[in-house]
């Protein structure tokens, strides 16, 4: 794939935390017009790969592209053409939904005409258009994340990162968010590089995934391959393709011994029992 | 960058207008919120206006070196204003301008850095400042047209200092807001940079000979006391101001090189002015430097952060006599206590109110020996006084924390504590233990050091006495807060939570009896000491004893309550 199909390039991207290694030398390329689902355990390096990606987190070694840009020389040109829906939300409180998207907007170099024009399709799309004017501070999480979302979308990004974008958010604002999404890949050719652990989102939702455990990227390709790859057969789900591409066996689900006294098999069963008795 | 400007300037109009409008919170809340925002204004801006115009005043009509020396304090206290503002006043009322949430916007760092120091200027205090700083170049320029270009420009750099020292705040505010355990404990450390500045250069000026302690400092003044009559107002102000010269021992501050800059001129003194308008503003270019660095070193992540601890689990192992759920929820209390950053924000504190009490009692002491070689019934009074005072201000501190114990201790465990069928009683009981053992360490903290500077170690045992007595008298008042009003603490002036209200109103209710009975006596008829003290116990043990029942069923009551507000939910 030649370079300037990729919107997002990645080479030998690390970031280290004293002596932690949260991102190892990581080398991702993902083309433009893509839904990129980036997995990984809790813990595994996403949040900051995709910080290091929008500017909030210099890398400690290598270099990133993102959208033509280097994210080292010309971080201001990579956020005129991002949205970003952090893991953190970064909103402002105290101003009303309305007013967060308008802020946004305006830094963007919308006018005022575009925001008047925009914001109300945005805010119906997002089921947010009957409390537009209530403060954030009264909002749920879900609706939190739902004005993070707006904000991401108003100046029409090239690429965007989502963290845990869905998370909190209920069916039915996810399932406008995600056609609308593939609409913006499809038509616009907009990139979606989005972090999750949830492996049925990913599954449904994602044209490729990169997996990612304990800082280093440990696969990469659209789903099919990875099944291929992992000789788990065409029908397998990807949560057991993430399963068994980060080694996670689950031991202690045999462990009866060590586990018997919670599932009620084996010896330690018995001790309950006993505890109970008592 | 313009653009950029003006969008910053109107999300700071956005989040100061805010204060009108929570929806948040029921009616009456909101009517309470929207008169206490239009009380700020109603009785703020005339008073800050008439301050402004009475500067003005007494700027115009003292000597210029009179002037200089009035000017020079005013500007100093703004600067120490500026300087604890950030902390406090903007995090509730206004919700702070917090850079970092503009961080994955495309804003320069130079516009960053520029407008965030220039909204400044939207704030209250911005406000007050400029009304202030126009009223002392109202007043100096009225001594001659001549010097008045001089007294403008100087006055720029002053007004820039002012909001680049908040803005310094602010940005250490910023570079830890995302660790709750590390601001808990650059709250307890703001502190500190006034009380070395004051301390600071007081003892340079102790060591220099400017002036050899507090009393030489006043002697010119009382020196010339004899000559006051006949005078008018403004001529015995003037006289002060021009004999207690403040401006020997304010000038090493930047905001004394500002006033110098605006005032000397006046005087005559333009090569000074001068040269100090060149210092002041070389400060405030200086300031403004560190401002966008930090703002650069923001914007590429940098941030300040606690090391996730890795905390050795010291578990008691108590084996005490008594009901084991107590001593399990007694140790429970120990670790969160150990690991609360409000703890150690109070712990960060206590030292810094040990320095400034050892300071007041070593000054009082000098004053009192200058003074006609000590007044004795003074120097007898001086330890209790100092032990009283010791117990008091440990008190209020530790009520930001036992006035609202489950908000601010194991807020996250609540849940788990009450879906348990632990007695409540067991619960009020540990936890004031465990604040009673806190108190009663940081009084004695502060007692030893009024001790070592008075001489008298009978302090210990009278100030810890008073301390436990005042401690059981005003905890079920606390207790009571915690389950009323068990908002989430925080540490701001005009929070308009009520659980910061009731933790005073408590305190106020709860500490006068005791207080009275160990300070009354003390001073007027030590022989009653014998009586009261003994009463003060019984009152602290009785009322404790006597609402430990009602508070532990009100607490089973109210945990859906409780639940809700702690978590924010409320």
């Amino acid at each position: 794939m030649s370079d300037d199909n990729l919107t997002i390039r990645t080479e030998n991207l690390t970031r280290q935390f004293g002596k932690l290694v949260a991102v190892d030398r990581l080398n991702l390329a993902v083309p433009r017009g893509t839904i990129f689902g980036f997995l990984g355990p809790n813990g595994a390096g996403k949040s900051t790969t995709i910080n290091m990606l929008v500017g909030l987190l210099p890398p400690s070694a290598g270099t990133a592209q993102v959208a033509g840009f280097s994210i080292l020389d010309a971080a201001l040109e990579v956020k005129q053409r991002i949205g970003v829906v952090p893991e953190g939300l970064n909103l402002y409180e105290r101003l009303t939904v309305s007013e967060q998207v308008e802020l946004v907007g305006r830094l963007h170099g919308l006018s005022r005409a575009e925001l008047r024009q925009r914001l109300p399709s945005l805010l119906e799309l997002l089921d947010l258009k009957d409390s537009a004017n209530k403060m954030i501070l009264d909002y749920s999480a879900g609706m939190r994340k739902k004005t993070a979302l707006a904000c991401a979308l108003v100046h029409v990004p090239e690429v965007l990162f989502l963290d845990e974008p869905f998370e909190s958010v209920d069916p039915v604002s996810t399932r406008a968010i995600k056609n609308v999404l593939r609409d913006m890949v499809a038509q616009r050719g907009t990139t979606v590089f989005f972090s999750t652990h949830v492996m049925e989102l990913a599954e449904r939702f994602c044209d490729q995934v990169g997996i990612i455990n304990r800082g280093q990227l440990v696969a990469t390709g659209s789903i099919d391959e990875l099944r291929v790859r992992t000789g788990l057969g065409e029908e397998a789900a990807l949560e057991d393709v993430f399963l068994r591409v980060v080694k996670a066996d689950v031991a202690v689900e045999q462990d009866e011994e060590l586990l018997g006294w919670l599932t009620g098999s084996g010896a330690g069963a018995e001790r309950v029992e006993t505890n109970h008795a008592g | 960058m313009r653009a950029d400007l003006r969008t910053l300037f109107w999300l700071q109009w956005r989040l100061t207008s805010a204060m009108f409008r929570s929806r948040r919170a029921d009616s009456w809340a909101r009517l309470g919120r929207l008169l206490m925002g239009i009380l700020l204004l109603t009785l703020s801006l005339p008073f800050f206006i008439a301050i402004g115009v009475l500067l003005a005043l007494a700027a115009a009509r003292l000597s210029p070196r009179g002037a200089y020396e009035l000017l020079i304090m005013v500007n100093t206290a703004l600067l120490f204003f500026w300087l604890m503002m950030p902390a406090t006043y903007n995090s509730e009322f206004i919700e702070r301008f917090e850079m970092t949430r503009l961080f994955t916007q495309p804003i320069a760092i130079n516009s960053l850095a520029a407008g965030s120091t220039l909204v400044s200027s939207l704030s209250f205090i911005g406000l007050w400042s400029f009304l202030v700083l126009l009223g002392e170049v109202i007043g100096l320029a009225a001594h001659g047209l001549a010097s008045a270009p001089l007294v403008l420009l100087g006055a720029l750099p002053a007004f820039a200092i002012l909001m680049l020292v908040g803005r310094l705040m602010d940005d250490v505010l910023d570079l830890v807001a995302n660790d709750r355990r590390l601001r808990g404990l650059l709250l307890g450390l703001l502190s500190l940079p006034f009380l070395l500045l004051f301390l600071g250069n007081y003892y340079l000026q102790y060591a220099t000979h400017n002036f050899q302690g507090m009393a030489d400092f006043l002697r010119p003044v009382v020196g010339n006391v004899g000559s006051l009559r006949g005078l008018s107002f403004m001529q015995v102000l003037d006289l002060l101001l021009v004999n207690l010269r403040p401006s020997r021992y304010l000038i090493f501050l930047p905001a004394g090189w500002a006033t110098a800059s605006m005032a000397l001129p006046v005087a005559g003194q333009w090569g000074a002015g001068l040269a100090f308008l060149t210092l002041s503003s070389a400060a405030a270019a200086g300031l403004y430097a560190v401002h966008a660095a930090i703002v650069r070193r923001m914007m590429q992540g940098v941030a300040l952060h606690m090391s996730s601890q890795r905390v050795r689990s010291q578990s008691l192992d108590l084996r005490l006599p008594g009901p084991q759920a107590f001593w399990s929820l007694f140790e429970k209390d120990w670790a969160c206590f150990r690991r609360s950053p409000m703890t150690r924000r109070i712990l960060v504190g206590t030292p810094i109110v040990a320095i400034a009490f050892g300071f007041a009692f070593w000054q009082m002491n000098n004053v009192n020996q200058a003074v006609g070689g000590g007044l004795p019934s003074l120097r007898r009074a001086l330890p209790g006084l100092g032990a009283c005072l010791a117990g008091i201000s440990v008190s209020l501190a530790m009520c930001n924390l036992t006035a609202n114990y489950f908000g601010a201790i194991d807020r996250e465990g609540f849940g788990g504590l009450m879906l348990s069928g632990v007695d409540r009683h067991w619960i009020w009981l540990s936890g004031n233990l465990m604040s009673l053992i806190f108190t009663l360490a940081q009084t004695l903290f502060l007692l030893l050091v009024v001790a070592i500077v008075t001489r008298s170690w009978l302090t210990l045992p009278w100030g810890l006495f008073f301390a436990l007595c005042l401690f059981l008298s005003t905890i079920p008042a606390a207790n009571l807060t915690s389950v009323l009003a068990p908002h989430r603490a925080k540490f701001s002036l005009g929070n308009n939570n009520q659980g910061n209200l009731w933790l005073l109103l408590s305190w106020m209710v709860a500490a006068p009896p005791v207080c009275i009975l160990f300070i009354l006596p003390y001073f007027l008829w030590r022989p009653g000491l014998a009586i009261t003290l003994p009463l003060a116990a019984l009152y602290g043990v009785g009322l404790y004893i006597i609402t430990l029942k009602p508070l532990a069923r009100l607490l089973d009551r109210r945990t859906h309550s409780i639940y809700g507000a702690i978590n924010g939910e409320g």
